[in-house]
């Protein structure tokens, strides 16, 4: 090995390359399996993030005046909101649809552990969107988590009623957390390729294909 | 007119309402999301893709 190659970033490199080549990275096909609406839930999932960080940008910008009192501020806090049922709806199904194929096998463990964490870090992310409202409804969730958080023995670190700490979690810390797991989710998905059905093993390790 | 537009489909504006049996307890709202998962679920196994090409 050359001095040039024993940097970090020929390592790095070269190590990516050959964990992952562009046609696994972005492929033009798919194994026939894949043509069911069941493996359509994934990407759904992907889309609806896509739609609740932008429209969760726009609502940076103006803040709680505005979402609580303009119908413009009314529209983008809403699609906000549906966009935030729908990313758990078609997340919760997707959930389903994995587990019941055992979406683990082939090697595919760290791609179940992140979906894993990336669920649970989305349910996080949730409650402290609900918490930064700043209506009645964010005031009565926030003192009854309060509840449940100290029984959890964390209160100290997360106190539900302290709104400052809610809105820089949010906007700042949880995001960025999900958005890095869903990334490594995908590549995860991309480099050990779409599960195959129970019934079809002899694709389980094939890669991508 | 305008405030017609405004109103939605389905009144929500109450309390909501709950279900329960013991000490299980669930809005009807949040009934109806999760009985729409299963049945998204059933249609997503069930109904064909469109255009399935064999690779």
């Amino acid at each position: 090995m050359s001095s040039s190659q024993k940097n970090w970033t020929a390592r790095l490199r070269k190590s990516t390359l050959e964990s992952m080549e562009p046609q696994d990275l972005l492929p033009d096909t798919q194994p026939a399996y894949v043509a069911s609406w069941i493996y359509v839930f994934g990407v759904l999932t992907l889309a609806s993030l896509i739609m609740l960080i932008a429209t969760g940008l726009v609502l940076t910008l103006e803040g709680p005046a505005w979402w609580h009192g303009s119908s413009v501020g009314h529209f983008w806090n809403s699609m906000h909101l549906w966009s935030v049922e729908l990313f758990f709806v078609f997340m919760v199904v997707h959930l389903w649809g994995k587990f019941w194929m055992a979406a683990w096998r082939g090697k595919r463990t760290a791609t179940w552990v992140t979906g894993v964490i990336a669920f649970m870090a989305s349910i996080v992310t949730a409650l402290t969107g609900y918490l930064i409202q700043t209506n009645f409804d964010s005031q009565w969730i926030a003192t009854e988590a309060k509840d449940g958080f100290n029984a959890m023995g964390i209160g100290a670190f997360f106190n539900t009623l302290n709104t400052g700490q809610a809105i820089l979690l949010h906007v700042a810390l949880l995001p960025l957390a999900v958005g890095i797991i869903v990334v490594w989710h995908i590549l995860l998905v991309r480099r050990k390729g779409v599960v195959p059905p129970i019934d079809n093993d002899a694709t389980l390790e094939g890669g991508a294909f | 007119m305008h405030a017609a537009l405004q109103m939605a489909l389905i009144n929500l504006n109450h309390p909501a309402h709950y279900l329960g049996i013991g000490p299980f307890q669930v809005s009807v709202g949040n009934l109806i999301v999760i009985l729409s998962m299963f049945v998204i679920l059933a249609l997503a196994i069930f109904i064909p893709f469109p255009d399935g090409k064999d690779n």
